[in-house]
């Protein structure tokens, strides 16, 4: 664990002064440089993150809300997906990109979220009714 | 995985810069153009692969 923190660090910080060269001349390849960093990132750190999510179901499981356990991963995936591409759209200069992907990913987290929305008003109305 | 393609987009970033200053002080702006254009498409084919790579394991992570 803490070695790959420290892999990590030193790539991440050797393609940002090899971006930050590049940027003078072709800008374009800075950008590529980052989505590379993004998918090398992820990859290091999705066994971590399948094993936290996987006590995280299991906790879920556990207090009987297994349901909202799934649906909170879900959204968590799409909110990284669309952070890292809003983000590399901002480092291009492109933010007006950047907030039609953000949009998209709230979208996309509300629509997840929708039928748990109804479940909490049907509650609170079975709740009033009594 | 990750640290070879950093230096592979890295290496074909300069090498494209070089050429096409060379190019364009050789009085070929043409060619400098399509340097510059086929080093971009070399390197979007290699990108397409790592996206492709990173929602595969975005959604096997995630479950999405």
């Amino acid at each position: 664990m803490s070695m790959q923190i420290t892999q990590i660090v030193g790539v991440v910080l050797t393609a940002t002064s090899l971006a930050l060269l590049l940027r003078q001349y072709r800008a374009e390849y800075a950008l590529f440089l980052s989505i590379t960093i993004t998918v090398g990132v992820f990859a290091v750190l999705s066994p971590i993150i399948k094993e936290i999510l996987g006590s995280v179901e299991r906790i879920g499981a556990a207090t009987d809300t297994a349901q909202s356990a799934v649906l909170i991963m879900k959204a968590l995936g799409i909110s990284f997906l669309a952070a890292s591409a809003a983000d590399i759209c901002r480092d291009a200069g492109e933010s007006a990109m950047a907030a039609r992907v953000e949009l998209a990913g709230k979208v996309t987290v509300l629509s997840l979220a929708m039928p748990m929305a109804f479940q909490l008003i049907e509650l609170l109305g079975r709740i009033l009714e009594r | 995985m990750s640290v070879d393609m950093v230096f592979k987009i890295a290496a074909i970033g300069i090498i494209v810069a070089v050429l096409n200053q060379l190019l364009i002080r050789a009085g070929r702006e043409d060619q400098a153009m399509m340097t510059a254009l086929a080093g971009l498409v070399v390197v979007l084919l290699m990108m397409i692969q790592e996206i492709r790579i990173l929602f595969d394991t975005v959604k096997s992570t995630f479950g999405i």
